[in-house]
């Protein structure tokens, strides 16, 4: 069975839990983690600090990343996803509330997959979720599968 | 008897009387008649010389003193015929004839010598009008000394005048002796005494200012040692202490050898030049100044302004989705426990989220208009007309819209800002014909005073031109929300576009007979732009 885990990047509880929500919803994802900053999505991708385990670990299928986040900002993550080898191939959706020229174009700039922005209207929201989750997971084949 | 007793003797001779018989008339005929030739030839030559004394201009005055001596020898002859009558000294009459032939020889040779001479002399004719013909031509030159010299002096005024009026005048400086000349303009532009200005060397050192001195005998030395144009500016401290800039233009005349020996230029009055140098070096220092200064302030309210858009957009919007997210979560989780008014409430909460969601959108806009750079470019308008209307027609595919959009009007501009401009007003036209069954839109061109201005109409509600100025306003509406929805922001966001292309934009209308809405973009009437 595919891996269909999603990584998402959010400092935000309500956010969070609003997107957690729509996901479910959309009912595609089998495993969501939460991350709430940019440093503990670096630590967690590459199994760092508190996230070191023993054995290899599946990749997330998409990482759902926020730009605004505390220590180390979104750009500052997917930096340092496109610079390793082992996630230079993953998967990013830039989640946002900025639709900014300037976030956008340094986003696709850094390597990002996608850039979505958070609507305020919640069924928007469900509806952008739904599709995010059935094109990363679904539809999308990625390039390589494989553990860290 | 000598020589000389022989020479008054009669000798054996008789009278010459004799030869006649002594007949009275005869002899007396003679006598009259040698008397007369006589006296004659001694008044002759007396009137010669006199005339000889008279007039010394007359060429070969000295013909008429030898004249004289032969004619007197002759006289003299004939009185020797009237005394040898009576006396029979023949041989004083013999040697007064051998004078008189030598003096008649003597004559007739020197004559003969002379005659091609007396032939070059002009006649009295020639000779009047040789002077009449001198005359003209001296009254000539006469005419045309006085025209030269009424004209050098009319020059010398016109070069007076006109150095006076360029506050310039000329030297002249005897290398060697060091003797200057000055025109009086020049002396009036140092204020020195005329004629004062006689000794360079002395003088020179004190009119300049101290500070210039070194640099102008610099100037002076080098073009003198290059025999090469001369060329300074320099102030000067006049004796009455006023000081003036001067600039010096002079040259370096040389000599026969090709030596050096003058130096001549002009010295011209820059006073006022260099003040007005200095009053604009000091305006353009202000105003560079106060362009920086206003520079800094623009990009600091910029900065300001981009990291508070950057701010809203990210940090505004946030509240916003979490209070519409739970109260959706809450319709859906508790639909239950809650009656109609409490579902109601909620409802009322998401749309005031949802439209401070769209304002804070439409603000963003607005101020993205102002923040970006304009991209000038020219490009179809009525393209982008087209693509806009479609996008509209789309949302609500039910509506009889007649679009009437005139093809081919080029544009120059941003074309996303002009973008935006478009979206704004086909969708004000959009909005405000929505109660029609039937409404139609129009974009076109059209020439307003000569200018060609852009235009946007439709036959919707219109408005009342009573508030036609309050129409571009942020957050100005002139119907109620219910009515037509929006925010207040589009054509704010509009002018503010057209603005920054330093354009015009203006609105016509009526109540319930539609709108049109002007713009220009003034770029596109430059030549070679135009559609």
């Amino acid at each position: 069975m595919k891996n269909k885990q999603i990584l998402l990047v959010e400092d935000n509880p309500d956010d969070e839990a609003l997107t957690v929500r729509a996901l479910k919803k959309s009912n595609v994802a089998n495993g969501i983690v939460v991350v709430r900053d940019g440093v503990e999505a670096v630590d967690y991708l590459f199994c760092e600090g508190p996230f070191a385990v023993t054995g290899p670990r599946p990749l997330p299928q998409v990482v759902l990343l926020d730009l605004k986040l505390p220590k180390l900002d979104g750009l500052g993550v997917l930096r340092r996803i496109r610079a390793d080898a082992r996630t230079r191939l993953l998967p990013v959706v830039i989640l946002s509330s900025s639709d900014e020229e300037e976030d956008r174009i340094q986003g696709y700039s850094l390597g990002a997959n996608s850039y979505v922005r958070k609507p305020v209207n919640f069924e928007q929201f469900l509806e952008a979720a739904a599709q995010l989750g059935l094109y990363w997971l679904v539809l999308n084949e990625p390039p390589v599968i494989r553990n860290i | 008897m000598g020589l000389f007793g022989q020479f008054f003797s009669s000798g054996d001779f008789q009278p010459h009387g004799f030869c006649y018989a002594w007949n009275a008339r005869l002899v007396w005929l003679h006598v009259i008649s040698d008397v007369l030739i006589a006296a004659s030839y001694f008044a002759i030559p007396v009137v010669l010389l006199w005339l000889a004394r008279k007039r010394r201009d007359i060429p070969f005055s000295w013909l008429f003193l030898l004249f004289g001596a032969f004619i007197v020898a002759c006289g003299t002859t004939h009185l020797m015929e009237v005394w040898n009558l009576w006396h029979a000294q023949y041989w004083l009459a013999g040697a007064v004839k051998a004078l008189t032939a030598v003096a008649s020889v003597g004559t007739a040779v020197v004559l003969a010598r002379t005659i091609p001479q007396l032939v070059r002399v002009p006649n009295l004719t020639e000779w009047v009008k040789a002077n009449a013909d001198l005359e003209i031509r001296i009254a000539q030159r006469t005419k045309e000394l006085r025209e030269s010299n009424e004209a050098l002096q009319q020059n010398r005024e016109t070069l007076g005048l006109a150095q006076k009026a360029a506050r310039m005048g000329a030297w002249d400086r005897d290398i060697t002796t060091g003797r200057s000349t000055w025109t009086a303009e020049l002396e009036e532009v140092f204020g020195v005494q005329p004629g004062a200005y006689n000794d360079h060397s002395h003088i020179w050192p004190n009119l300049v200012h101290p500070d210039d001195l070194p640099a102008v005998d610099k100037a002076v030395a080098e073009s003198l040692k290059q025999v090469s144009e001369f060329s300074s500016e320099f102030r000067i401290i006049r004796p009455d202490g006023e000081q003036r800039w001067i600039c010096a233009r002079g040259n370096v005349i040389r000599d026969g050898q090709g030596q050096p020996h003058r130096m001549v230029g002009v010295n011209i009055d820059i006073t006022e030049r260099k003040l007005a140098e200095e009053q604009i070096r000091l305006l353009n220092a202000s105003l560079e100044s106060r362009v920086a200064e206003r520079t800094r302030d623009l990009t600091n309210a910029n900065n300001e302004l981009e990291s508070f858009s950057y701010s809203i957009s990210h940090d505004l919007r946030a509240p916003l989705r979490t209070i519409d997210g739970f109260s959706l979560a809450l319709l859906e989780d508790c639909s239950d426990k809650l009656d109609e008014a409490g579902k109601g409430h909620l409802q009322r909460i998401r749309a005031a989220a949802q439209r401070m969601g769209a304002l804070i959108d439409d603000l963003l806009n607005l101020s993205r208009v102002t923040r970006t750079q304009l991209n000038s470019q020219t490009f179809d308008l009525s393209a982008v007309v087209s693509d806009v209307a479609r996008e509209l027609q789309a949302t609500q595919p039910g509506r009889h819209i007649a679009w009437k959009i005139q093809s081919g009007v080029l544009a120059t501009g941003d074309s996303h800002l002009l973008r935006v401009a478009i979206e704004n007003l086909l969708n004000n036209a959009w909005k405000f014909t929505s109660r029609r069954a039937e409404a139609s839109i129009e974009f076109g061109k059209t020439q307003d005073n000569g200018a060609s201005a852009f235009f946007v109409k439709d036959d919707g509600a219109g408005f009342d031109p009573t508030y036609a100025d309050r129409l571009f306003g942020a957050f100005q509406r002139l119907h109620a929300a219910t009515e037509f929805p929006g925010t207040g922001v589009g054509l704010a966001t509009v002018q503010r576009v057209v603005h920054r292309h330093g354009g015009r934009i203006w609105a016509e209308s009526t109540v319930d007979q539609g709108a049109t809405f002007y713009f220009t973009l003034p770029q596109i009437d430059s030549p070679g732009a135009t559609a």
